[in-house]
């Protein structure tokens, strides 16, 4: 489950961010201050949008940044991070973007059931909703 | 059986969501698949049957177009089934 591989800490609500590179930076220093990632990470994360682009927005609002496990992970995490304002990354079709899903996985398993439940959470579009809405990352937590 | 790979920039998150998806949707339409997923530097198009990927990835990979099918919301699971199915009775026929 998401839960077990997050908590309310590593969730932040309406933070303030204009660009994309920003975004990214803010999502991963909530997870370089948990200890789950080393600095390295975030600007490994950056990398990967500007040699692949912007397929990390996975669906109409929503990018998950992410880069290898050899790329700076020290445990599997996820922040969650919601914007005040939503920001362009420049997606074809699923700009602008007003939830960072920021995982961080240390193999190729130990996340994938949080993945399933990211599609199930996030692709609920009323609880998609409701999370944007809320300020208190305790609930936001619970409602996942 | 057919060979499916799911690609994207790390190999871990969105290929890995697509493997995920796939392998679901394909057992409960009862076909017997291989899904691997991967990053797309050590991607080679020509070990697949299909690729599974978003749109800015399928730009990257050359001369597998008409193996790809592109996925742009990763949370509509009921595109990929069709879209999927769709591929697998194209060459069905």
């Amino acid at each position: 489950m998401i839960q077990e591989i997050t908590s309310q800490s590593r969730i932040r609500t309406k933070v303030d961010a204009k660009t994309w590179q920003e975004s990214i930076r803010l999502a991963g220093k909530i997870l370089l201050e948990h200890g789950d990632i080393e600095a390295t990470y975030i600007d490994a994360m950056i990398a990967k949008v500007l040699e692949f682009g912007q397929y990390i927005v996975i669906a109409p609002g929503i990018a998950m940044p992410h880069a290898r496990p050899e790329e700076g992970v020290i445990h599997t995490s996820i922040a969650l991070m919601t914007l005040k304002e939503p920001v362009v990354f420049g997606h074809r079709q699923n700009d602008p973007v007003r939830l960072i899903i920021c995982l961080a996985a240390k193999d190729n398993t130990k996340h994938l059931e949080a993945l399933s439940d990211i599609a199930d959470i996030f692709g609920d579009e009323a609880k998609l909703e409701s999370i944007l809405a809320e300020r208190d990352p305790k609930l936001i937590y619970d409602m996942l | 059986m057919v060979k499916i790979l799911t690609v994207c920039g790390a190999g871990v998150g969105t290929s890995m969501m697509l493997r995920l998806f796939a392998q679901q949707i394909l057992d409960k339409e009862g076909i017997e698949a291989n899904i691997e997923a991967a990053d797309v530097a050590s991607v080679d198009p020509k070990s697949a049957d299909w690729i599974i990927t978003t749109s800015d990835i399928a730009d990257v990979i050359r001369g597998a177009d008409e193996k790809i099918i592109r996925i742009d919301n990763l949370t509509d699971k009921v595109g990929l089934r069709l879209a999927l199915l769709a591929k697998i009775q194209e060459k069905a026929q």
